[in-house]
């Protein structure tokens, strides 16, 4: 499951999304790959948080022709997308390394553990194995029987020291096993989305979804996170792993600097409709971005620096509106469908 | 405008404690010449009793035993009224825990008991004690009843509006950390309304010591309320002043207590 097969982790095709008669996601189109760190931005209120909500679960899409995560369509939240928000990241009555071993504290049930198939460090299968009963009585051997069962019932709940030992292991990966037993309230901002992430990544979801995570950071631990996030997704994406991150953002710069591939959703766009009617958002621009194998070699914006302006053009401006069938889409798995009434022009554009 | 207190003293704690102390000293002293007066004029006056009175009375009433009931009366009356508040109280907050955190969890539960309860705590508790006293009985288990009752609604109530103030980012965050609705409510939500729970409790102390002095009044035969009560037909002032003083100040410490609980939570004052 987690092995690289450079597959389609996240399949959205006409997906949908109104409140009332507010249209806000309008016709998205995307197919994400997996180990793809993907950066989303858009004018504000323009729907990348919803399109965030709907990967996640938390509402459904009003219509969707295809909306698959990893082959099987989206449900709830799962343990298959873990999620880091802007604020409210932590649980305040609990220490660090308590939030951090949270997702694995909630596993321990043995009656779960027989039912959550898609565990990462165990995986529950009909494969027969060995299992030892022997009885001893005062020296005496009294029985030993071996016998075959079916691996799901030989399972051992999880020790408790297990746990604390995986979430200090991740804990140390974010450079915070000094301040484990601190409470939430005791840690910076910075420091908290640090825990955030642990908290997350301690399940190995298949996809991160971040909502604007660094925009209540100061500037200077801003760029520390952004680094850090980079240096983290290219060790989660070393060997079998992969780590896709779904990566919301109103700051473009922190987008190109981040991604691997960069979409822009707007509602600045045309297409069979009048100029004044509301437009949902669609995605406008996809595009992909030169990804710097060593994170901290910093892309200095002077090389990214036309491909801001172009992207606040073309996705910012009110008053630049592309046909939607001229986007600019050019990132090799992008792709775009069209009804008939979209494809008109009228006068506007 | 600059830290003087009235323009002209300095803000330090002495001159604040001494200033809290003003106003209440002023009312003693005037109390004393007024009773001082009235006594002088009529020995055997029965309102503004003397100091010396009141302190006899309560001398006897802590350390003399009683003719008729033949024990200690102050500490009985406070046992048994501490006694039948805490139990009152503490069940209110009991149930109305667990009524307001199934409420807040499940809409179907909501569904089902939010407008039933919330009509019910509409309902004046002290109109009601007649009922109570004839159905439950006169004795400890109407009392505690009333208490109960008056106390609970607004408990629940406010255990499930703070649920529904909680972060929805949390629920979706321990959801895809894979815990169940169960897992959720009891683990998650349960610990974080805790210091909430100890708090709408500081503020129903006042209602539940109402019930309880209104239910000790009417049928009783020992607690605050009651000896108050018998002392205001013997229009036995002298003991009166005193007993609301020390129920007063009994309330007062019990206020201290949950303060002090309250502290248990370092998380929850920070967050607010």
């Amino acid at each position: 499951m987690t092995a690289k097969d450079n597959g389609f982790i996240l399949q959205a095709e006409n997906v949908y999304k109104t409140y009332g008669s507010n249209v806000v996601l309008d016709d998205i189109d995307l197919k994400l790959r997996r180990g793809e760190l993907l950066s989303v931005i858009g004018p504000s209120g323009c729907g990348k948080s919803t399109l965030l909500r709907l990967i996640l679960g938390q509402e459904g899409p009003t219509r969707a022709d295809t909306f698959l995560i990893n082959d099987t369509r989206v449900s709830g939240p799962d343990t298959s997308r873990g999620v880091v928000y802007q604020k409210y990241s932590l649980f305040p009555d609990r220490s660090i390394v308590e939030n951090v071993a949270l997702g694995l504290r909630f596993q321990l049930s043995w009656l779960q553990q027989l039912y959550f198939w898609k565990r990462k460090y165990k995986h529950p299968s009909w494969e027969l194995v060995e299992k030892q009963l022997s009885g001893k009585l005062f020296g005496k051997q009294l029985f030993d029987w071996k016998f075959h069962v079916p691996s799901w019932a030989a399972l051992k709940p999880i020790k408790d020291s297990e746990i604390i030992e995986q979430a200090m292991y991740y804990l140390d990966r974010v450079r915070l096993a000094d301040h484990a037993h601190n409470l939430p309230h005791q840690l910076s901002g910075g420091q908290q989305q640090r825990v955030a992430i642990a908290q997350a990544m301690i399940m190995r979801p298949e996809i991160l979804l971040m909502d604007e995570p660094f925009g209540a950071l100061d500037p200077g631990t801003r760029e520390e996170m952004q680094v850090f996030l980079l240096e983290l997704w290219e060790e989660m994406n070393q060997g079998d792993d992969s780590m896709t991150i779904f990566f919301v953002t109103h700051d473009l710069e922190e987008a190109v600097f981040l991604g691997t591939r960069l979409i822009v959703l707007s509602q600045f766009y045309s297409d069979g409709r009048n100029e004044e009617d509301d437009r949902g958002a669609r995605i406008v621009y996809d595009v992909q971005l030169p990804h710097v194998a060593n994170a901290t070699e910093v892309k200095t914006k002077a090389e990214f620096g036309e491909l801001i302006q172009d992207i606040r053009y073309k996705g910012f401006d009110p008053r630049h509106r592309q046909h939607c069938t001229e986007l600019d889409l050019s990132h090799p798995d992008a792709f775009a469908s069209f009804t008939n009434q979209m494809k008109q022009h009228n006068g506007n554009d | 405008m600059d830290d003087k207190l009235f323009g002209i003293l300095p803000n330090t704690r002495f001159v604040r404690v001494v200033l809290g102390l003003a106003l209440p000293l002023l009312l003693v002293i005037v109390y004393l010449l007024i009773s001082n007066e009235r006594i002088a004029e009529n020995p055997h006056e029965r309102i503004t009793p003397a100091v010396s009175a009141m302190l006899k009375q309560i001398y006897q009433a802590a350390f003399v035993e009683n003719i008729k009931s033949g024990d200690y009366i102050l500490w009985t009356d406070m046992l048994i009224s501490l006694k039948r508040i805490s139990m009152g109280l503490g069940l209110a907050a009991l149930v109305g825990l667990l009524l307001g955190l199934h409420i807040g969890m499940s809409k179907g539960i909501k569904a089902l008991l939010q407008p039933i309860i919330q009509f019910l705590a509409v309902v004046p508790p002290l109109a009601i004690l007649p009922i109570l006293m004839i159905v439950v009985g006169i004795d400890e288990a109407g009392k505690i009843t009333l208490i109960f009752i008056g106390c609970m609604f607004v408990i629940a109530i406010d255990i499930f509006q703070t649920i529904e103030k909680l972060p929805q980012e949390q629920i979706v965050k321990a959801k895809s950390l894979g815990a169940s609705n169960a897992q959720i409510a009891y683990l998650l939500v349960l610990p974080q309304i805790i210091p909430r729970l100890l708090e709408v409790v500081l503020l129903s102390l006042g209602a539940a010591w109402l019930f309880l002095l209104a239910a000790e009044m009417i049928s009783a035969d020992a607690g605050f309320g009651y000896r108050i009560f018998v002392a205001q037909r013997m229009m036995r002032m002298s003991l009166i002043i005193p007993y609301v003083l020390i129920l007063t100040a009994v309330g007062v410490l019990v206020k201290i207590i949950l303060l002090l609980l309250l502290k248990l939570f370092p998380w929850y004052s920070i967050k607010r």
